[in-house]
Parts: structure tokens; sequence; C-alpha cells
């Protein structure tokens, strides 16, 4: 494993009674995407907020490129490039404005540099529009742009596909795990949307009530607990018979949902069933494989979603 | 310290880019024509003691002065004062000057109470506006420590404050010059100080009394300041 980029040790916080993040430890490693999921108010954005400074841990320490956010707070942020919560830009500048304006405040930001990022994250057009006009996803850009200026070895990502579109949230994908493998940058994001986590990071750490309850790899096998059963959707013609065969012939108990048909099985036995049901005269429009697990993976370690 | 420069003019830009500033000038700018308009049509201002007999003109006015005096009894605290000063013209043999651009803007300095108000609009609102728009975060995530983004704002308040206070000085002897005419390049009027009346050049009084007005908003600025702070 690489060199560590950002190690929480301890991590407590608390404000007055509440005791909002307990005893979190994890590290995150060079050119690694790391995902923080948990429900509402499990803690992810007090993590976040400790993790650039804006707020003093109770207890326990956060280093940064072995720097230390308590006593070497310059050091350890200047590695640092993150939108914490909204990406808010002051309204009555342009993006450009708003760029050059945080670009000050770090030496050593060219304006060749601000226009790579700006053209990095698509925004070239309304560059010179006031933000104010920018539409949620436009803002979005911008903050990534932002936190992207002073080429930051950790970049830190507080829900960072919302208000995308679509084609957008792909770019913005791609361009994080280029990122990560091509510049060895870390990326902490946060997020409650699973499918986006599990298509952009490498490693999830799943919060809840403060506290971690697990960190898992993306490309982890599945099937490594007892589930080595996926689910298979099938559409098929004429579907009764269909059904009676996989009943009496493999012991399924497929479910009807409106004309597809759905049962679990072994991965390796999927192609002999198919074959199986053509050489019986059904015809078949579609075969499709669920795989995502990590759902629910999630709700497993989560339980019920109960704000304390 | 560059860099602390650069927080300044950071801080300097937001302010200027706002529309709220430039409705603060326009509103200076409206009330120094204004003004300058109300003291053409007032106040008789040409070059009336320029001829030699300036001393008759000046007894005429005390005459003038006296008569409305018996008319209307409300007038006569500012024209008791008025006679004293042309008497003390008189009795020094001062030929009085007319009234010209620096003459505008010495009677100006009224407008500094004005100029405190909108540094103060200003000052309230640049710590308050950051957390309103959220952008503070975006602020201290930078390798900067809190107290040098509070002092850079501090010191572009002051900044703001004799930027504005130049403008009204400017501007006043611009619209002055334009309206009444340049008198001379130091003029001296007679003014009624703390010990009667004296005879005192106009630059030296403008000097005194923007200076003194300055002092008293640094003043409440910084007190402004240190409340924002906490």
């Amino acid at each position: 494993m690489s060199e560590a980029a950002m190690e929480l040790i301890n991590l407590e916080k608390k404000i007055g009674k509440n005791h909002i993040i307990k005893d979190l430890s994890f590290t995150i490693h060079k050119g690694e995407v790391f995902g923080l999921i948990g429900p509402n108010g499990a803690g992810k954005t007090t993590t976040i907020r400790m993790m650039v400074g804006l707020m003093k841990p109770t207890d326990g320490d956060i280093h940064i490129l072995g720097n230390s956010i308590k006593s070497n707070f310059k050091e350890a942020i200047r590695e640092v490039g993150a939108i914490v919560e909204n990406p808010e830009m002051y309204p009555f500048m342009t993006g450009w404005q708003n760029l050059m304006h945080y670009a000050r405040m770090t030496p050593g930001i060219t304006k060749e540099r601000i226009k790579e990022v700006i053209k990095l994250v698509g925004l070239e057009k309304p560059i010179n529009e006031k933000v104010k006009k920018y539409s949620l996803g436009m803002r979005q850009r911008l903050g990534i742009a932002q936190a992207l200026l002073h080429s930051p070895s950790i970049l830190i990502l507080d829900e960072p596909t919302n208000g995308l579109d679509p084609a957008g949230i792909r770019e913005i994908r791609q361009y994080i795990r280029n990122l990560a493998e091509k510049e060895n940058v870390a990326v902490i994001i946060s997020s409650h949307l699973l499918s986006e986590i599990e298509l952009m990071c490498d490693k999830i750490g799943v919060i809840k009530n403060g506290q971690l309850v697990a960190i898992q790899e993306v490309n982890e096998p599945v099937e490594t607990e007892q589930v080595k059963l996926i689910e298979v959707n099938l559409e098929a013609e004429p579907i009764e018979k269909a059904a009676s065969i996989l009943r009496n012939k493999y012991e399924f108990k497929p479910e009807h949902k409106g004309n597809i048909l759905s049962f679990e099985t072994d991965r390796k036995d999927v192609p002999s069933i198919i074959k199986k049901l053509v050489e019986q005269d059904i015809l078949i429009y579609q075969v499709n494989v669920t795989k995502t697990k990590l759902e629910d993976k999630f709700f497993d370690l989560i339980g019920e979603n109960i704000i304390e | 310290m560059s860099n602390f420069f650069k927080l300044v003019s950071n801080e300097l830009i937001k302010t200027y880019i706002q529309k709220s500033t430039w409705v603060m000038y326009i509103i200076l700018v409206g009330i120094i024509i204004g003004l300058a308009a109300l003291t053409m049509s007032f106040e008789e201002t040409g070059d009336k003691y320029d001829q030699d007999n300036w001393r008759e003109m000046l007894q005429q006015e005390n005459k003038d002065l006296q008569s409305e005096m018996k008319e209307e009894e409300f007038m006569e605290g500012m024209n008791t004062s008025l006679i004293a000063k042309n008497n003390y013209y008189l009795e020094n043999d001062i030929q009085p000057e007319g009234y010209g651009a620096l003459q505008f803007v010495m009677e100006n300095q009224l407008l500094l109470s004005l100029v405190s108000l909108l540094t103060i609009i200003v000052a309230a609102g640049i710590v308050a506006n950051e957390y309103r728009w959220g952008t503070i975060k975006l602020l201290l995530i930078r390798p900067i420590s809190r107290t040098k983004i509070l002092l850079s704002k501090y010191i572009s308040v002051l900044l703001f404050a004799f930027i504005t206070l130049l403008f009204v000085l400017l501007f006043s002897w611009v619209v002055g010059a334009i309206f009444f005419g340049v008198n001379g390049l130091n003029p001296h009027i007679v003014l009624e100080k703390s010990n009667g009346f004296a005879y005192v050049p106009v630059l030296g009084e403008i000097a005194s009394g923007y200076g003194y007005k300055l002092i008293n908003l640094f003043m409440m600025l910084h007190l402004l300041h240190d409340i924002n702070y906490f």
C-alpha cells in the first residue's frame, strides 16, 4: 500500500452533551478514492469539517501528509482542496473573479493554471458570467475548480455530484478517477448515494452515530460471505412454461414481476439454465443480473436510519 | 507580506464589485452636486467684494441684516454672528475673498459623518456577509490564519474609509470649481473660533477638519472591528 495521505487518529468530537464523533480512526492512502457514507446525522459533515480545520477535534488528531492539523495547520491545510457542504461562491462576482480571488490566497497559482482548471470542469463558456446566474450544477463545477486550483494532494468533496446532470456526474466521476490514478491524489467523497460511491470509490467507510461501522473495499468480491447467489431477471415467453421449468427442474422459486421472472442462483449456473430454456422453445428477450449487494450490505450495517 | 497585501486587495475588490458600494458613491455624488446647487442659489457667491468699495458693501450688508432682524426675530442669532464677522473684516481692514472651490470643500466637512455611516455599513457587512454567503468556509480552509484574514478585512475597511474621504474631498473640489470657480491657491477667510474670530487659511482648515474627522472615524471602526471579532 502506498503512503498515507490522511490519518485520523482516535478522533473525538463533543458538542455540549452530544457525543458526535466517537473514536474515529482510519487512514486514506495516496491515489485512493475514499467514500464516506452514512445516514443523515451520522457525522459525515462533522468529520469533514474537522479534516479541513473548520472545527477543532475534542480529542485525537488528524495528520495530513504527516502534519498535524492541530499543531501544524498551515502546512497541513496547504495540501488540501475542499468543498464543504454546498459550493458557495460570491454571487456578485463572475466565475473568473471568484477563482482569481481564491488564487490570490495561495501563492504560486498562475493564470494558466486557472484556465487549465476551468477547462477541466468544463466551465469555459459561463466563466465570465456572474455566479448568481449559475445553476447548481455550474456552481458545483466552480466549487470543484476552486478546490483544485492549488493542485492539492488531498481533495475533499462533500456530495460532489449533487445537482449535476447525468453527463456531468459521469464527467466528474471520470475526472476524479483520473486524478487518483494519474496524479496520485487522495480523494475523499461523502455521499449518501450508494450507487454513486460504488462507482467512484476504491474504499468505503460506513459511519453510523459517529462511529466507523465498517471499511469495505469496493472491488472485494461480494460473494465472500455465505451469499453466493445472485439475482437473475429473465424476460421470457411463454412465461408460465418458463416458470414451471425453473420450478420443477431446478427447484427455484421464481417470482413474477409483470412479465419478468426473478430468481436466485449461482452465477456459474446461468448459461446452462438459459440453454435449457431455449431448448424447451422458450423465447428469451432479456436476461440481467443484479450485482448490487452493496446496498443490502449498507442497510445490514446501519440498520434503520434513526437519528439519535 | 505580499501575501497579506493580496488579502487586502481581495477584500477591496470584493467591496468595490458590489453594487451597494456603487450606490453609496452615487448618493455622495448626488449630495455634493445638490449642496453646490443649493449654495449657488441661496448665497451670493460672486466676486462682489472685488471692487474698491468692499467696505461700503459690508456696511450696507450689515444694515440689511439688522433691518431683517427687526422684522423676523428668529433670524437674530444667525444675523448677529454674520454682522460680527463683517465687523471683524472692517476693523482689521481685510478685504473678503470670493467664494470658491476650496471654501466649498471646507463646508463639505459635514459630509464626513455620512462617510462614517457608509464605512460602518461596509465594516458591518465585511465579516457577516461571508457567513451569509457561506464563503467563510472557503476562506478559512486556506493556509492563512483567522487573525490574518480578519486583519486584512480591518485594513481594507480603513482603506475604504480613506478612499471615500479622498473621493469626497476631490469631487467636492471639482464640483466647487465648476460651480464657483477656483479662487486662488490658498484663500483666507474669517471664521468664528472658540477664542473669537480669526483670519485663517482655508487649506489649513480643510486639513485639520478632515484630519480630526478621520481620526474620529478610525476610532469608531476600531471599536466596531473589536466587536466583530468577538
